[in-house]
């Protein structure tokens, strides 16, 4: 039986694969040592909403059987992941992170964990959430059916929303990686506040057949990782087109970085407010450092901002309008006042009273969002912002005390729910630490501009080693 | 020199000391929290009143396809 270190935890997938190919140790022997680890620690996170070890341990056996033929399936072969508790596997439970949801189990597997399957990952859990991944609005971190989602870095702090458990499981090597969800912020937010990298692709890019909807125009699924190369393999695997989910936009990711354009001939775009003014003040020198190593990769820089657009009402319009459509029933059957943050439950009432013509309007103004940002890309190749502007706050405290604009410049503040109206990927990657609490820098680009932002990540943590960190008090298993 | 008090003078500053003997202040109504469905039905409005004043032209359609 092999016994592990902590190290192989936190081990990239390449490493892992490679490993489990050299038959350092079978995959069973992984499998069983991070279900082990998962639910050990996944409890002290809030982040396991359910271990799979059983079948996982199957499908281990299957792997090394595989392996043993020589039968090779790519890199995600024999790694452990887990999922975020909105995607469906066959006859377990998804609860959608909320008590009305607690028994519910389909019959079904979503689209991502089939094509993972097939790729020889092993699902090892599903993971904490926000419930109904935040639809209406919530103020508590609380906001959950296994309660708030402890930061593995300060577990008095929130480990961000609504993907919270995928954050803190992969931070804390719970998982090699996970997938989460975003509609307006859900992957990003988690996985700068856990420092780890994440991905939020293109809209259409991966199919959500299998998952809860929260707004129909603006799901989106991704990977969490470890690193950005790791995203790209994870990437490679769930994109692609299905008949299942309208919004396929029918198209593959192959990643392939070493074809993206040399950096010298791309221009990254920065709002210097965003790190000097918005940005909270002890924060700054680590998100300059930051913006200084990914010019320091060689590209010409250009200083933007975004169009004065209302993209904080157009977001909320859209998705309380679609979100509070997807929970009607929930909603007038009075389900809904079983969820545990209050305002959640106003906030889903309240949507259903949204006109028709304000969700028109919001989305005719959503259009010209769009055109904006065709018309950015022509002259900038990516823009960079930091992910979050503060770092992870305490959970018990409510998680809308903001101050007030802290510039009068709009830089790219509003770039999180901008860029989620356009449908654009983005890539936030850990870049240095605050008072012991992780901050990440964010990459955004074009509609399937992925390859880039993956490159140009790939580039980042080869010069820095900031994904390579990890939380100090992570206890053994 | 002591001032002499009548009982009923006695009774009426005994009655009108009353609350500061008990150590705390006569209580006072409680603030009332906004309800959170009127808080969020208000939020609705304001997003509403700011799309509201964003121009249009007609030619603007709804972002109905997100295909680039």
């Amino acid at each position: 039986m092999a016994q592990f270190s902590d190290d192989i935890f936190f081990s990239g997938i390449s490493d892992l694969n490679a490993r489990l190919k050299a038959k350092e140790f079978s995959a069973r022997e992984l499998t069983g040592a991070f279900c082990d680890r998962l639910e050990k620690l996944g409890p002290k996170y809030n982040a396991l909403a359910l271990s799979l070890r059983e079948s996982a341990m199957r499908k281990a056996a299957d792997v090394d059987d595989d392996l043993k033929r020589e039968r090779f399936r790519g890199r995600l072969q024999g790694i452990p992941f887990a999922v975020k508790d909105l995607i469906s596997v066959a006859g377990k439970p998804t609860t959608w992170g909320a008590k009305p949801y607690a028994n519910q189990v389909f019959d079904y597997d979503a689209t991502i964990v089939k094509k993972l399957d097939n790729a020889g990952a092993i699902l090892i859990g599903k993971l904490a959430m926000v419930e109904l991944a935040g639809g209406g609005g919530y103020t508590y971190a609380s906001a959950s059916l296994t309660g708030p989602g402890l930061n593995p870095w300060d577990v008095t702090r929130w480990a961000g929303g609504s993907s919270s458990g995928s954050g803190a499981a992969v931070a804390a090597g719970l998982a090699s990686f996970a997938i989460g969800s975003e509609t307006s912020g859900s992957i990003i937010t988690p996985a700068a506040f856990c420092g780890v990298t994440g991905l939020r692709p293109t809209y259409g890019y991966v199919s959500r057949y299998g998952a809860m909807a929260l707004a129909w125009t603006m799901d989106k699924l991704g990977p969490m990782c470890r690193s950005a190369e790791d995203c790209g393999f994870v990437l490679d695997v769930i994109s692609g087109a299905d008949g299942n989910d309208p919004a396929s936009a029918g198209k593959r990711f192959y990643y392939a970085p070493h074809f993206v354009r040399k950096f010298s001939e791309l221009t990254i775009g920065f709002a210097p407010a965003d790190f000097d003014e918005w940005t909270q003040e002890s924060s700054r020198p680590a998100l300059k450092e930051a913006l200084g190593a990914i010019r320091a990769l060689g590209f010409k820089v250009k200083e933007v901002e975004l169009p004065d657009l209302p993209y904080g009402p157009v977001t909320g319009t859209i998705v309380d309008a679609e979100g509070s459509a997807v929970f009607e029933h929930l909603i007038s059957s009075g389900g809904v006042d079983q969820l545990a943050d209050k305002d959640q439950i106003a906030g889903l009432k309240a949507g259903l009273e949204i006109l028709s013509k304000d969700y028109l309007r919001a989305m005719r103004i959503r259009s010209l969002i769009q055109n904006e940002f065709r018309k950015m890309f022509v002259d900038i190749n990516v823009l960079v912002t930091p992910s979050c502007f503060d770092v992870a706050p305490k959970v018990s405290e409510p998680l809308n005390g903001s101050d007030g604009p802290r510039s009068k410049s709009r830089g790219l503040h509003d770039l999180v729910p901008a860029g989620n109206l356009a449908g654009l990927p983005a890539l936030s990657l850990p870049c240095g630490l605050d008072s012991g609490l992780p901050l990440g820098i964010s990459l955004v680009g074009r509609p399937f501009y992925e390859n880039t932002l993956l490159a140009i990540g790939h580039e980042f943590q080869k010069a820095t080693d900031w994904h390579r960190r990890r939380p100090p008090r992570t206890p053994s298993a | 020199m002591r001032k002499r008090y009548t009982r009923r003078q006695a009774a009426a500053a005994l009655l009108a000391a009353a609350p500061a003997l008990a150590g705390a202040p006569p209580p006072q109504a409680a603030k009332s929290e906004p309800d959170p469905l009127d808080r969020a039905r208000k939020n609705v409005r304001e997003a509403a009143a700011k799309l509201g004043e964003f121009p249009l032209e007609m030619s603007a359609e709804p972002a109905f396809i997100f295909r680039p």
